[in-house]
C-alpha cells in the first residue's frame, strides 16, 4: 500500500450531484444505432406514402421482383366513409359491453360474497362458465343458438321471449353486446373481488361498529377505496375488449374488421387494407393506453402533487417503467489506489 | 331505563374447535368504567367484540340497555336478528379499534359526521358543527381537514374517538387503544378517554395500562383462559390480588 497524504476529512468536497449514470457498454451503442436504423426504416415508410420509386428500386435490387404493395394506399383507406362508421361501431360496442361487463362483475362478485347460498352458487357458476369457455364460442351461441332457445321456450309465440329472440337474431350488434357483456362481466367479477379483497377487514367493522348495515359500509367504505385497486385492470380490459370486437364480425357486425374484409374482397389490397386496419386498431389502444396511464397517476400520485407529462405517459408505453442506474456502488468504493 | 347497561350471561363462543370464551359473566352500571385485563389470548377483545355483536355468540346472553344483543329469543333458542336491526343497535354502542381503523380516502371532518349524516340522518350542517365540536374536544380541531396518513397514530385515534363519539352512544368499547401507539403519543389518548369517563360515559376499556386502570376505572376484571378470574375496585385488584393468576399477570406487566 503505497502512502498518500490525503486531505483532512473537512476539506473534502461535497460530491457533486450529477444526472443518473449511464454506463456506455455494447448494449449503450446497440442502443443508439438499432434506434436509429428503426427511425430510418419508419422515416422511408412514411416517405413512400407520398413517393413510391424508391422502395420499388428498392425492392428489385433485393427481392429481384417487382414492389407487389401500394403504400399511398393506406391514404385512400383512411378517406372511406364506411371505415369510419365501422370504427364507430367498434368503439361504440366496446364502451357499452365494458361498462355493462363492470356492472355484471361488481354484482356477481358481491354475490359470490353473499351470505345467502344461491346468490353464492350462481354467481360461480356464472364465473366458472362464463370464463371457462371461448369468447368466440360464446359469441356464435349468443348470436345463433340463444334467438332458437327462446323461441321454442315461448309457446304462445308472441310473448316477450320471442321477441328477444328476434331482436339478437336480427341484430348483430345486440347479440355482440350480449355476448361480450357477458364474458366480460365474469372477468371483471374477479378483478371487483380482488380490490374488495385488497381492503383492510377492519374498515368493514369499522364502518358496522358505527351502525352501518353491510350494503352501506360497501357502498360508502369499501368500494370507493377498492376503486384504486380495481380501475388499472379494468383499463387493460377495455382495450382488450377494443380488440375483441373484432370476433363480431363473424357474425356479421359491420365493425372495423368485417369492413376492411369486405374492401380487400373488392380491391384485391389484402396486406395493404388489414395493416390499415391494424394501423386504426393501434392509434384506438395507444389512445386509451395514454387515457388510462393519465388516470392511473393522477390517482397514484395525487398526495405527492407529481403530474405527469403526456411524453413521460408515451415513454412509459414504449420503454416501460423508467430504469435509472445509480452510481452508488461506484461512489462506496474507495479509490482504487487505497485498496 | 335498565339500571344495568350491559348485561353477560355465561357467553361462550368457539372459532371452530376452539372454545375462546368458556362461560363469561359481566354486569357493567350505567356510567361505570369497567377495563379489562389479561394476557394476550384470553379472549378479552373477542368478549368485547361480542358486545356489539361483531362476533356472533355460541352460548349465554348479552343485554345492552336490557335489550339482547343481536338476537331475539324464540321460545328458548336464539335466533340472530335481522342485520338491519343489529346495525340499529350498533349505532348505540361506539367502538374504538387497535388500529385505529379510520376510512383513509376521507378527512378526519368526514370520517367523523360519515355515520351521523348516512346512519341517523342528520344534516350535514348539523353534523359538521357536532364534529368540529367532538374534534376540539379530543384536541385536534385545526386537523379537521386533514387526511389520516398526515395524523400520528395518537391523533388518528382521537379522531376515531371523535369518530365513535359522534354517534351519541350510550356504551363506548375501547379495544386496547393504546397498543398500536409510540410509547409518547398514548397519554394524549388516554387523557381524552379519562375526560369522556368523567362526563360519565360508560365504558369498557381492553388495555394494559395500569396507571389508566387504577386512576379511571370504577372496576378492574381480569381474564383467563375464556373466563372472569376476578374482579374488583382497581384499588383491591392491583394491591391485594386474590387469585395466584391475578398476581402471576400483575406481576408480569408493573
Amino acid at each position: 500500500m503505497s502512502t498518500t497524504i490525503r486531505p483532512a476529512p473537512a476539506d473534502v468536497p461535497e460530491p457533486e450531484l450529477r444526472g443518473p449514470v449511464v454506463e456506455r457498454d455494447a448494449w449503450f451503442v446497440a442502443n443508439i444505432v438499432l434506434t436509429l436504423a428503426g427511425l430510418l426504416v419508419a422515416a422511408f415508410l412514411v416517405y413512400s406514402l407520398f413517393d413510391q420509386e424508391p422502395i420499388k428500386r428498392f425492392w428489385l435490387a433485393a427481392f429481384h421482383t417487382t414492389f407487389p404493395y401500394d403504400i399511398a394506399y393506406l391514404k385512400t383507406y383512411f378517406t372511406f366513409p364506411q371505415v369510419y362508421r365501422a370504427v364507430q361501431v367498434t368503439f361504440v360496442l366496446a364502451i357499452l359491453a365494458q361498462t355493462t361487463g363492470v356492472v355484471l362483475g361488481l354484482f356477481s362478485a358481491l354475490g359470490r360474497q353473499s351470505r345467502i347460498a344461491v346468490l353464492r352458487v350462481l354467481s360461480g357458476l356464472y364465473i366458472w362458465v362464463w370464463r371457462g369457455t371461448p369468447v368466440f364460442l360464446q359469441l356464435v351461441l349468443t348470436a345463433y343458438g340463444v334467438p332458437l332457445i327462446l323461441e321454442s321456450m315461448d309457446a304462445g309465440g308472441a310473448g316477450v321471449l320471442t321477441k328477444i329472440a328476434l331482436l339478437i337474431a336480427t341484430s348483430s350488434f345486440a347479440a355482440g353486446y350480449v355476448a361480450l357483456s357477458l364474458n366480460e362481466g365474469a372477468y371483471m367479477s374477479e378483478i371487483v373481488r380482488a380490490g374488495i379483497e385488497a381492503i383492510d377487514r377492519g374498515q368493514m367493522e369499522a364502518a358496522k361498529a358505527l351502525g352501518m348495515t353491510y350494503g352501506l359500509a360497501m357502498r360508502r367504505i369499501v368500494l370507493p377505496q377498492a376503486l384504486k385497486v380495481i380501475l388499472p385492470p379494468t383499463g387493460n380490459e377495455f382495450i382488450s375488449m377494443l380488440k375483441t370486437t373484432s370476433l363480431v364480425s363473424y357474425i356479421g357486425l359491420q365493425e372495423l374488421t368485417l369492413v376492411t374484409l369486405q374492401i380487400y374482397a373488392h380491391n384485391f389490397k389484402v396486406v395493404e387494407s388489414l395493416v390499415a386496419a391494424g394501423i386504426f386498431y393501434l392509434a384506438m389502444t395507444t389512445v386509451l393506453s395514454l387515457i388510462q396511464a393519465q388516470i392511473e397517476i393522477r390517482l397514484g400520485e395525487r398526495r405527492s402533487e407529481v403530474r405527469a407529462s403526456l411524453t413521460d405517459n408515451l415513454r412509459r408505453i414504449f420503454l416501460g417503467a423508467p430504469q435509472v442506474r445509480r452510481p452508488a456502488t461506484v461512489a462506496a468504493l474507495p479509490p482504487k489506489e487505497h485498496r | 331505563m335498565a339500571a344495568q347497561m350491559v348485561e353477560a350471561h355465561q357467553v361462550h363462543k368457539y372459532f371452530h374447535n376452539l372454545h375462546v370464551l368458556r362461560g363469561v359473566d359481566l354486569d357493567v352500571k350505567r356510567g361505570e368504567v369497567v377495563v379489562i385485563l389479561g394476557a394476550s389470548g384470553s379472549g378479552k377483545t373477542t368478549f368485547l367484540r361480542c358486545i356489539n355483536h361483531l362476533e356472533k355468540i355460541d352460548g349465554g346472553r348479552i343485554r345492552v340497555n336490557g335489550h339482547l344483543m343481536g338476537y331475539i329469543e324464540r321460545s328458548g333458542r336464539m335466533v340472530e336478528q335481522k342485520e338491519a336491526l343489529v346495525a340499529r343497535q350498533r349505532a348505540e354502542i361506539g367502538m374504538v379499534f387497535q388500529r385505529f381503523n379510520l376510512f383513509p380516502h376521507m378527512t378526519a371532518l368526514e370520517n367523523v359526521i360519515e355515520a351521523p349524516i348516512h346512519v341517523k340522518g342528520v344534516d350535514r350542517k348539523a353534523a359538521g358543527a357536532r364534529a368540529r365540536e367532538l374534534l376540539a374536544k379530543v384536541g385536534l380541531v385545526e386537523k379537521a381537514d386533514v387526511y389520516p396518513h398526515q395524523l400520528s397514530g395518537g391523533q388518528q385515534q382521537r379522531v376515531a374517538i371523535a369518530r365513535a363519539l359522534a354517534m351519541d352512544p350510550a356504551l363506548m368499547l375501547f379495544d386496547e387503544p393504546t397498543s398500536a401507539l409510540d410509547p409518547e403519543l398514548v397519554g394524549d389518548v388516554l387523557r381524552a378517554m379519562r375526560q369522556l369517563a368523567e362526563e360519565g360515559m360508560t365504558m369498557i376499556v381492553v388495555t394494559h395500562e395500569v396507571g389508566f386502570a387504577r386512576e379511571v376505572a370504577h372496576r378492574a376484571v381480569l381474564m383467563d383462559t375464556g373466563a372472569i378470574l376476578e374482579e374488583g375496585s382497581p384499588d383491591e385488584f392491583f394491591t391485594r390480588p386474590q387469585h395466584p393468576r391475578t398476581k402471576q399477570f400483575l406481576s408480569s406487566i408493573l
